[in-house]
């Protein structure tokens, strides 16, 4: 959807590669295209699926299978599927200096790639509709990383990297506010602390609280977007074209990963 | 804003300030404040304007204070000049009702005689334009009864001479470009029982909209939050007139955080401080005004009074926003008294910050101290609160309705209400009083009307800090584990 064209290999390249072998270093260059829709700055985009894939269709299915299988190195080490995430956006960041790296998660969550969420150090931000799907899916997610709660809240609490978004808002403020309502209830229920008095180690917020992982950033409904193909409409990423429908989101994104705009 | 030129000794100074505040106590409307103490918040002006009749207010957001200022020359011809559209230094505003009426001075009835008057089988609407005519009897030339009894009698006999007592009255008023203002407080306190506050508000608010008609003669009812809920009071021709055009008296956070910085104002070597702090060379270079009303600029200043977040990261919030979200009841309001309460406890709390004059575990703490205050605080209205709240100790929020209405059931809470309420009704809730069906139902209307308790859905009830903390309710979510990393 950024690119025009694709490089050859994507990301699956390279988990099928890396989960055999220790991949060579040439790889990396091979699966990073730069897109056209950088405003003045750099945008490189590794797809999930390059061009030999594209090619050859039939062989994605198998090479999807094979990406999740932990191997053991020459040293005998395990190399984990965490592992080898973050060897790969080491690498790929290692050639040129990104301000921010964005990573579609969203697609194959099952265990190994829950690890991946808290392992990368990464901020989480979590996409919704305001539908009991959205809830329920949800809950396996954050019950799962519940496990995970430490015995005290503090300044590097992985709790505070999760961010709700809520996508296809109506303009409502009384419907951002049930979406708001359902998130705190999953959040209570899940990874928030019970919370005495107010306390700085007990990792909890009220329904409103700006700071809270469940304060959804919004992202409105907007039928303009509905069918985005920004190579064939540049329109729909100029900013005053994109600021009415996701304005919000990117400021607020911004400032939790401490860029300005 | 410029690099701050503060130094640890102006660090000091500002905290010392901050440390020493007075959270104030309750006023009587009879008791005008000195005037330097008075912080006028430009979006009390509504408030304060003599062409609205009704102001609706929480305990704590100064309805008694705005009484006793009208009603006091000096206090008026202060804040006359921070509010010059109103044209203030024309009014001449005298107390229908207060706290303290029938022991001091002036027109307003004593509820005991209130209660004898209604039970002489007079109309509340006739006793109030009584007390109308009896305050405004030089101007219109009076020559009756002087006891309110008997000039309300009088006045029933004689409607023709006392509608052209009070048309002179409202002719004197105009020919000298006055307004007269009859100002009404503490209406919780007109009666022993719900029945009689209710029979003789609803006279003052048929007075309030009948002198809607006289040019230069205005009424001023100041009326809680939960008593301007009450639909019955409204119930006459027209009220709904004097309904719709009330105004809500409340502080946002720029009037909170305005007056917090007219505190530093008032003392030169504080404000030579915080000025440094600001980055001014000189003092004469410091806006204070716009300080007092300007967000941005209260803001970054705060940054610097208190540092920007509330831990290492903007993901822990910012101090200038949590403060004031902490402090609010479920209209997002708060009262001065929590706020300073806040601030007071926040410089004091140690250890000491090194590089600003107060710092977000300091904050933590004055959030939790304000939260007994403002419990306390809503005490002083609403003596059953107290009652109601600590039987809920020990629950969780968010909850299902249905848990307070069971531990209320368990304890006997109403029961315990309603034999404080033999002595004085005010120790009931009006809504528990007023209640069709089950009384544990109109206890959480009537929490929920006072901005304590929040329908967030029909299945789900909330309870800010404020109040929660205070409560001993706990913030749902799972019991922290024991140790880390679930091992």
């Amino acid at each position: 959807m950024l690119l025009r064209s694709l490089p050859s290999l994507g990301a699956l390249d390279y988990y099928v590669e890396s989960s055999l072998v220790s991949v060579e270093d040439s790889i990396f260059d091979q699966m990073i295209m730069p897109s056209e829709f950088a405003d003045g700055g750099i945008l490189h985009v590794v797809p999930a699926v390059g061009a030999n894939s594209e090619a050859n269709p039939a062989n994605v299915l198998a090479k999807i299978s094979r990406a999740y299988v932990e191997r053991t190195d020459e040293k005998g080490n395990d190399l984990s599927f965490l592992d080898r995430t973050r060897m790969l956006l080491t690498k790929l960041s290692e050639k040129s200096s990104y301000d921010a790296i964005f990573v579609d998660a969203r697609a194959g969550l099952n265990e190994a790639t829950a690890g991946v969420l808290l392992g990368l150090g990464a901020e989480i931000l979590l996409f919704g509709i305001n539908t009991p799907q959205t809830f329920s899916g949800y809950r396996f997610l954050l019950s799962h990383l519940g496990r995970f709660r430490p015995a005290e809240s503090g300044d590097r609490d992985w709790r505070y990297r999760l961010h709700m978004v809520h996508a296809k808002a109506g303009p409502s403020p009384t419907e951002h506010a049930s979406f708001r309502t359902q998130a705190f209830e999953l959040f209570a229920d899940t990874i928030y602390d019970q919370e005495e008095g107010v306390e700085a180690n007990s990792f909890n917020f009220d329904y409103d609280d700006q700071a809270a992982p469940h304060f959804a950033l919004t992202i409105l409904d907007d039928s303009n977007f509905s069918e985005f193909d920004p190579l064939a409409r540049s329109d729909q990423v100029s900013r005053h074209f994109y600021d009415r429908t996701f304005g919000q989101f990117i400021t607020g994104l911004a400032e939790k990963i401490g860029l300005r705009t | 804003m410029k690099e701050a030129r503060a130094t640890s000794r102006d660090l000091f100074t500002l905290r010392e300030t901050l440390a020493r505040l007075e959270p104030g106590a309750a006023r009587q409307a009879n008791d005008p404040p000195k005037p330097e103490e008075i912080f006028t918040p430009p979006l009390h002006a509504y408030a304060l304007d003599p062409q609205r009749a009704l102001v609706v207010g929480n305990r704590g957001v100064g309805k008694s204070f705005w009484s006793a200022v009208l009603t006091d020359d000096a206090a008026l011809g202060k804040i006359a000049v921070a509010y010059p559209r109103l044209r203030l230094t024309q009014v001449k505003a005298v107390l229908g009702f207060h706290e303290a009426a029938g022991k001091s001075d002036g027109p307003a009835p004593s509820a005991v005689n209130l209660g004898h008057l209604l039970k002489g089988g007079l109309k509340p609407e006739s006793i109030w334009r009584g007390v109308l005519l009896n305050a405004v009897r030089v101007e219109a030339q009076l020559q009756a009864p002087t006891t309110l009894g008997d000039l309300v009698r009088w006045m029933d006999v004689n409607p023709e001479g006392s509608e052209s007592a009070l048309r002179a009255a409202d002719q004197y008023f105009q020919t000298r470009d006055k307004i007269f203002l009859l100002v009404f407080d503490a209406l919780d306190r007109l009666g022993d029982d719900w029945g009689v506050i209710t029979e003789l508000t609803e006279g003052i608010l048929r007075l309030a909209l009948d002198m809607r008609g006289f040019r230069a003669m205005k009424a001023k009812v100041f009326i809680r939050t939960d008593q301007s809920k009450d639909d019955s009071l409204f119930r006459f021709a027209d009220a709904s007139k004097i309904r719709t055009d009330a105004v809500k008296l409340t502080w946002r956070r720029t009037e909170l955080f305005g007056l917090m910085y007219n505190y530093f104002r008032q003392e030169i070597s504080c404000s030579a401080s915080l000025a440094r702090l600001y980055g001014a060379e000189i003092l004469s270079d410091f806006d204070f005004d716009l300080l007092e009303k300007e967000e941005t600029v209260q803001q970054q200043l705060f940054y610097r009074l208190a540092g920007e977040f509330m831990g290492a990261s903007a993901k822990q919030g910012r101090t200038y926003t949590w403060l004031h979200d902490h402090l609010a009841d479920t209209f997002g309001e708060t009262s001065p008294r929590s706020f300073i309460t806040a601030l007071r406890t926040a410089a004091m709390h140690t250890p000491l910050p090194q590089t600003t004059v107060i710092d977000y575990q300091g904050i933590r703490a004055g959030v939790q101290d304000a939260s007994g205050v403002r419990v306390e605080q809503l005490k002083e209205d609403y003596d059953w609160i107290e009652i109601a709240m600590k039987a809920l100790s020990g629950l969780q929020v968010p909850c299902d309705p249905s848990t307070f209405i069971a531990r209320w059931k368990e304890i006997g809470t109403v029961a315990a209400l309603r034999k404080g309420a033999e002595v004085e009704a005010r120790r009931m809730p009006l809504e528990v009083s007023k209640a069709a069906g089950i009384a544990e139902d109109g206890l959480l209307d009537a929490l929920s009307n006072i901005g304590v308790v929040e329908y967030r859905t029909n299945i789900r009830i909330n309870m800010p800090d404020i109040f929660r903390v205070a409560a001993g309710i706990k913030r749902r979510g799972g019991v922290r584990p024991p140790s880390a990393r679930g091992d």
